[in-house]
């Protein structure tokens, strides 16, 4: 119950800071999606469940703040974007520091990408390919970027209040 | 039930949920999704509004970066004071900037002669695929859906959601916002739609050689009134000639900064549905669809009537 309080807080401080800090900091008009990047960041240590149910929880938040998006689409991307996370984390090495920077670059890219292709098609206009691949690539970079300071807090988060079934996720 | 398959549950209710959300939403076109939209704008717009208050001042500093290293470097024991100094610094120009986006307002709004609402803006959006602002002024300021928003350099956007403290604006660089403009000087229209980070999009209504580089652009308050006419939009940036006239391409650099918003006005004036009637309607009275045709179309129309009832 206290990790579900701690990691609800998490999650609603990072959307404030997403929306109210993050874009006077934009690269070219970009900028990193945190609620996406402690998605990532949680499966890569928690594994693929507590990846999905955070994934769903800051996906429909981020949907409760948009305005022109089908409520939905970003909670179906960042659920399967945690599942996918989580679940290819035990496939790499166990002990490399690179591992979960290379999982971050491709879980945040390639989420990027989907909830990009998926507003476009579910909205009412059409994001040209320029765009979308400019945003794909600062997410990525910049997510490679922040995933070990946002690691180290959410892995104090787990140290502290772990998942209750956390020999399972290890 | 082992963990895997845990996993795997739970990511099939949740994927579940998400379309079924998804689908709701489609269906439901301002109904209890929308609803919850406008709750979670009320109870999250305090957040980001302390959340950018506490950390305004510290995005500022990085800006100052190379000045702050030369000081340093420069005079070790004056440290303290020269902090002093950047943070009174940084409060007058942060007053004097608000000074300045005010006066710019009160000159737009003085020209315009429109009846407004000052309201800032407290978030931007979460997406890198929408954008929208959120204000901290709602339908309890007179607020309505439509609304155009203005700044001192010119058009913002137009109010998408209200609820009754703030409202959600998209912004005139969204891929969703289009307005019908005309050029300052030639008074040749046509429609401007946004492109997100990347420059506006200016489909003219006829041919478009009108639209040269440093084109000034205003809106045009023909057929729909969504916008009242002479306000500012951008220059012209990019004209690309293309093989024929269709292909044609103007692109436009708005004069707004869409990065730096603070104070905007909403301009209280809710967009009609109908043309406009007035002068520039057709000669016989007859009021025709909603259409974005240029006057010497309904001009032409206008003059085989006359024919062909002789």
């Amino acid at each position: 119950m206290i990790r579900f309080v701690v990691v609800g807080m998490l999650v609603v401080v990072v959307a404030a800071l997403q929306t109210a800090v993050l874009p006077l900091m934009s690269i070219g008009g970009f900028r990193p999606d945190l609620l996406l990047l402690v998605t990532v960041a949680f499966a890569v240590d928690d594994g693929p469940e507590v990846g999905v149910r955070i994934g769903f929880a800051a996906g429909l938040l981020t949907d409760l703040l948009l305005a022109t998006s089908a409520i939905g689409v970003a909670s179906l991307t960042m659920t399967v974007v945690g599942y996918a996370v989580g679940t290819a984390r035990p496939f790499l090495a166990p002990n490399s520091s690179t591992a979960p920077l290379l999982l971050g670059f491709v879980g945040s890219t390639v989420g990027a990408l989907v909830l990009g292709l998926l507003s476009s098609v579910l909205g009412d206009a059409i994001l040209s390919a320029d765009l979308l691949v400019t945003a794909c690539i600062v997410v990525g970079l910049s997510h490679t970027l922040l995933l070990p300071l946002v690691l180290r807090v959410t892995r104090g988060i787990s140290t502290r209040f772990p998942v209750e079934s956390a020999s399972a996720a290890r | 039930m082992n963990p895997r398959r845990r996993a795997r549950v739970a990511l099939a209710v949740l994927v579940l949920a998400s379309l079924v959300l998804i689908t709701a939403d489609f269906r439901s076109d301002g109904g209890p999704l929308e609803g919850l939209r406008g709750v979670a704008t009320t109870v999250f717009e305090p957040v980001q509004d302390a959340a950018g208050g506490a950390t305004r001042p510290i995005t500022g500093v990085f800006s100052q970066i190379g000045d702050l290293w030369t000081i340093r470097q420069d005079n070790q024991d004056l440290r303290e004071e020269v902090d002093q100094l950047r943070e009174r610094r940084l409060a007058s120009e942060a007053v004097e900037r608000e000074n300045n986006e005010l006066r710019a307002l009160l000159d737009l709004r003085d020209a315009g002669d429109w009846e407004t609402v000052t309201a800032s803006t407290v978030a931007f959006t979460p997406s890198n695929f929408e954008w929208t602002i959120t204000i901290d002024a709602g339908s309890e300021q007179g607020i309505a859906p439509g609304m155009p928003v203005i700044e001192g350099a010119g058009l913002v956007g137009r109010v998408l959601q209200v609820t009754p403290t703030s409202s959600r604006v998209l912004l005139a660089i969204d891929p969703n916002f289009s307005a019908v403009i005309e050029g300052a000087d030639t008074g040749e229209t046509g429609v401007i739609t946004g492109q997100g980070s990347q420059l506006m999009r200016l489909s003219p209504d006829g041919g478009g050689e009108e639209f040269v580089l440093d084109t000034q652009i205003t809106t045009n308050d023909y057929a729909f009134g969504v916008f009242p006419a002479g306000i500012p939009v951008g220059i012209v940036d990019q004209v690309d000639e293309g093989v024929d006239d269709l292909s044609r391409s103007v692109l436009v650099r708005p004069f707004v900064d869409f990065e730096r918003l603070g104070h905007v006005l909403v301009i209280m004036q809710e967009p009609t549905t109908e043309p406009t009637t007035d002068d520039d309607s057709p000669v016989d009275g007859e009021l025709d669809p909603p259409q974005l045709v240029p006057d010497e179309a309904d001009e032409d129309t206008g003059g085989d009537a006359e024919d062909g009832e002789e």
